[in-house]
């Protein structure tokens, strides 16, 4: 850092957002500059803490070309466009910081450098996440061996053997290769057939996501304990060549069990799910060149005497405040209110409209001489109350409450084939609502249905049907494979039009309507696909649409179907 | 621990230390040449001189920073490249492997005990070469004509060094007036007994320390 020049960000306290503009001056010290090449100031972000740097959105300006005279303008005027991303985030690890750097290019000297940093949190439109970001996110959160290492492994052993007795070495190595696949091949040989999904796998801050955990075992089978654990860890690398180290942090753990101590029947399949409700401070998902943040729910089934199965299932955490994230009336009953405290302190962003508009990176004119304060260094920053962290130790996270809202639920087992988001197969009449049986498990009670319209729509019957139903009713399970697949005819009235985010590639790109089977206050969600978007833009809160769209598939956290026009 | 936090400067995560940020955490190279402690002499002027005058008749130069991992060669580097902004700077990429040789009169190469014999026979026709190494590469290169100094990187550092270094490093991070955190004299002598002088394990402790601080004051 340089005393020769200072830089004097407008309202630098102040959080800004995605098309913000962030504003100021660089102030070059009388005396300095005289021999300098330019002026140049970049506004970028950057990482800083255990891993080495990571930089990226660089927008760049010449203040000044040239040495700057003695009796010449002392300050010089920026302004650059706040970028989409990333969120400005604090870690143990790891810090995003967006920084404005300036310096004065010397000849044959080191330049002079400046640098200051602001706050920037998402907007209220924010972009979806870059293609890939889940795929990339489930590669830096590997850990273990690939079935190619459990290969090199078994080619180690029998190299070992031949080099015995320095092939023990050898040997060891290749066992760390080898048992973990082994393990889980010893498992799933247990287990028989078993799934383990999230739904949805992008999720904001404050949302929720359902674990649903499939077994269908080929004998009797015993289990102590089916888990799911929430975390979000930061990974970072330090160092290059042979100084590189990864370092590892849980910022957070949220366990979950889905059942306890319980016997699967054989040839039966049989569901465990459960929700987890992310925190609203939740951290973003951050995948770099050094640096991440990432999310995953382990799913953990423990096995009597006998290895233990293990799945790792990625999880997108982004400010997308869309549609999967929103806990509407059809949350499961009796969850506690969303949390309020967890590892983090929400960000507090100012209320009212940006006093900044946005605008494209320009350099203003420069202005009269300015007399900066370039002869003291700058100023220090007022002594700020001790922030309170929230203790966000695994431990302590475990202990939390409130953090996640997570409801283990077990379903029956499926009597019906499994639901298939494919083709359509031909729509049977619904059966009218029936009560749950004694033997049914106990559930949550039922959403309360609707009173229908004479003129209804027959999708709105048949979710009246559905909603109707205690929640972990089977009657309710069979309504909604009966309802899946089926195309259907309505008039949506439409409550919120919004980009679609992590929907299938045909679907990319396009709308997701969100409102209620005209006439009714039934709720539904349907994806249209791009080439209706020219159609779909315009149409806002109350707006009425008809639509033809088939049910992929049954959200029961919010009670509502999913369908795709 | 707060996730997204207040990136203004006045609610900064380490403004409440006085600090721009945790300075024992990773640095880039130039950083690192910034808030290097380290006594280049009497070698640094040699290659000054080499580099001013080159003398036809004289045998090109290679000076050896010779150490363990964590010792301070890459620092030393980073220190020279400060000094000589002109030099070739060149290691070993996780992802890149070695690369092409960079231009310069002065090179400097980390970890030039990995080298390929082929590239590092290129990189000593060169006037001067500054490598950084684990092991004593002497043989080989007076082998090939070079003068040759060894500099014993530990064994240049001595605890009032290792407390240098961690007095610069908080001074470098310093956001404005005031005072900044200490150390304790006990912490680091303890560090110093439990690590010796591997620097890197040491800031790396330190780095915990301060992030410590950090939450919980």
């Amino acid at each position: 850092m340089s005393d020769d020049i200072i830089i004097e960000l407008e309202q630098p306290d102040r959080l800004r957002r995605p098309g913000d503009v962030v504003r100021g001056s660089v102030h070059v010290r009388r005396g300095s500059g005289q021999t300098c090449r330019g002026l140049h100031v970049r506004r970028s972000w950057k990482t800083h803490g255990r891993g080495n740097r990571d930089t990226g959105n660089a927008q760049e300006l010449t203040l000044h070309e040239g040495p700057i005279p003695a009796d010449g303008p002392r300050a010089f005027p920026f302004e650059f466009e706040v970028p989409a991303g990333p969120s400005t985030y604090r870690g143990r690890l790891l810090n995003v910081d967006h920084y404005v750097e300036a310096w004065l290019d010397l000849p044959m000297a080191l330049d002079a450098k400046t640098e200051v940093e602001f706050g920037v949190v998402p907007g209220e439109d924010p972009e979806p996440p870059p293609a890939g970001l889940l795929e990339r996110s489930e590669k830096v959160g590997k850990v273990g061996v690939s079935g190619c290492g459990a290969l090199v492994g078994i080619a180690m052993i029998f190299v070992g053997f031949a080099l015995l007795p320095f092939g023990l070495i050898l040997i060891a190595v290749a066992a760390v290769l080898i048992i973990p696949p082994v393990r889980r091949t010893l498992a799933e040989k247990k287990l028989g057939r078993i799934t383990a999904t999230l739904h949805p796998e992008v999720v904001a801050p404050g949302g929720l996501v359902a674990v649903r955990v499939a077994v269908d075992p080929d004998r009797d089978l015993s289990v102590n304990q089916i888990q799911a654990i929430l975390r979000c860890r930061e990974i970072c690398v330090s160092g290059r060549g042979t100084d590189r180290t990864t370092h590892r942090e849980e910022v957070s753990s949220f366990p979950l069990t889905l059942e306890g101590p319980s016997s699967l029947p054989m040839g039966q399949r049989t569901t465990f799910e459960g929700d987890f409700r992310l925190p609203d401070e939740a951290a973003h998902t951050f995948v770099s060149s050094n640096n991440n943040v990432v999310w995953d729910v382990e799913v953990h089934v423990d096995i009597p005497s006998w290895p233990d199965w293990r799945e790792r299932l990625p999880l997108v955490v982004w400010p997308v405040g869309g549609a999967l994230t929103e806990v509407g009336p059809g949350v499961v009953a009796g969850e506690p209110a969303p949390a309020t405290t967890g590892p983090g302190a929400p960000v507090e962003v100012p209320a009212g409209p940006p006093v900044e508009s946005a605008g494209p990176p320009s350099v203003a004119p420069s202005g009269p001489p300015v007399i900066p304060p370039v002869s003291a260094p700058p100023t220090p920053s007022p002594p700020t109350p001790p922030p309170t962290p929230p203790d966000s130790s695994p431990s302590a996270s475990d202990s939390a409450p409130s953090v996640p809202r997570a409801t283990p639920r077990r379903s029956a087992p499926a009597a019906s084939p499994p639901r298939s988001s494919s083709g359509s197969p031909p729509r049977t009449p619904m059966p009218p609502p029936a009560s749950s049986t004694p033997d049914e498990p106990a559930g949550l009670p039922a959403d309360e249905p609707a009173g229908l319209p004479p003129d209804a729509p027959e999708l709105a019957h048949h979710l009246q049907a559905i909603l109707a139903e205690p929640r972990l009713g089977g009657r309710r399970n069979e309504l909604i494979d009966e309802l899946t697949g089926g195309e259907y005819d309505f008039v949506l009235v439409v409550e919120r039009n919004e980009r679609s985010f992590g929907v299938p590639a045909d679907y990319r790109d396009g709308r997701t309507l969100r409102g209620t089977l005209d006439g009714t206050g039934i709720v539904v969600e349907v994806r249209f696909p791009p080439g209706r978007n020219d159609d779909l833009a315009e149409l806002g809160p109350g707006d009425r649409v008809p639509v033809q769209a088939r049910v992929i598939q049954w959200e029961s956290l919010r009670s509502q179907p999913l369908m795709e026009a | 621990m707060t996730f997204v936090g207040h990136g203004a400067p006045r609610d900064a995560p380490y403004a409440r230390l006085n600090l721009r940020r945790n300075p024992f955490g990773a640095l880039e190279p130039d950083e690192r040449g910034e808030v290097a402690v380290v006594d280049l002499e009497p070698w640094g002027s040699e290659i000054e001189r080499r580099l001013r005058a080159p003398a036809p008749g004289l045998d090109r130069l290679s000076v050896q920073l010779v150490g363990p991992p964590g010792s301070g060669k890459s620092t030393h580097l980073a220190a020279l490249a400060r000094r000589f902004p002109s030099a070739g700077h060149i290691a070993w990429s996780h992802e890149e492997g070695w690369g092409m040789l960079p231009e310069g009169e002065l090179l400097l190469v980390d970890d030039a005990h990995m080298m390929p014999r082929r590239l590092l026979k290129e990189a000593l026709r060169r006037p001067v070469t500054v490598l950084a190494t684990h092991r004593d590469l002497g043989v080989r290169l007076r082998g090939r004509g070079r003068q040759v100094r060894v500099v014993d990187v530990p064994g240049a550092t001595r605890d009032s060094r290792v407390r240098a270094i961690v007095r610069r490093r908080l001074e470098w991070a310093r956001r404005g007036d005031g005072a900044v955190p200490q150390v304790d004299r006990a912490l680091l002598d303890r560090l110093i007994e439990r690590h010796g002088h591997d620097l890197r394990r040491i800031v790396g402790t330190l780095y915990d320390h301060l992030e410590d601080l950090r939450e919980t004051g």
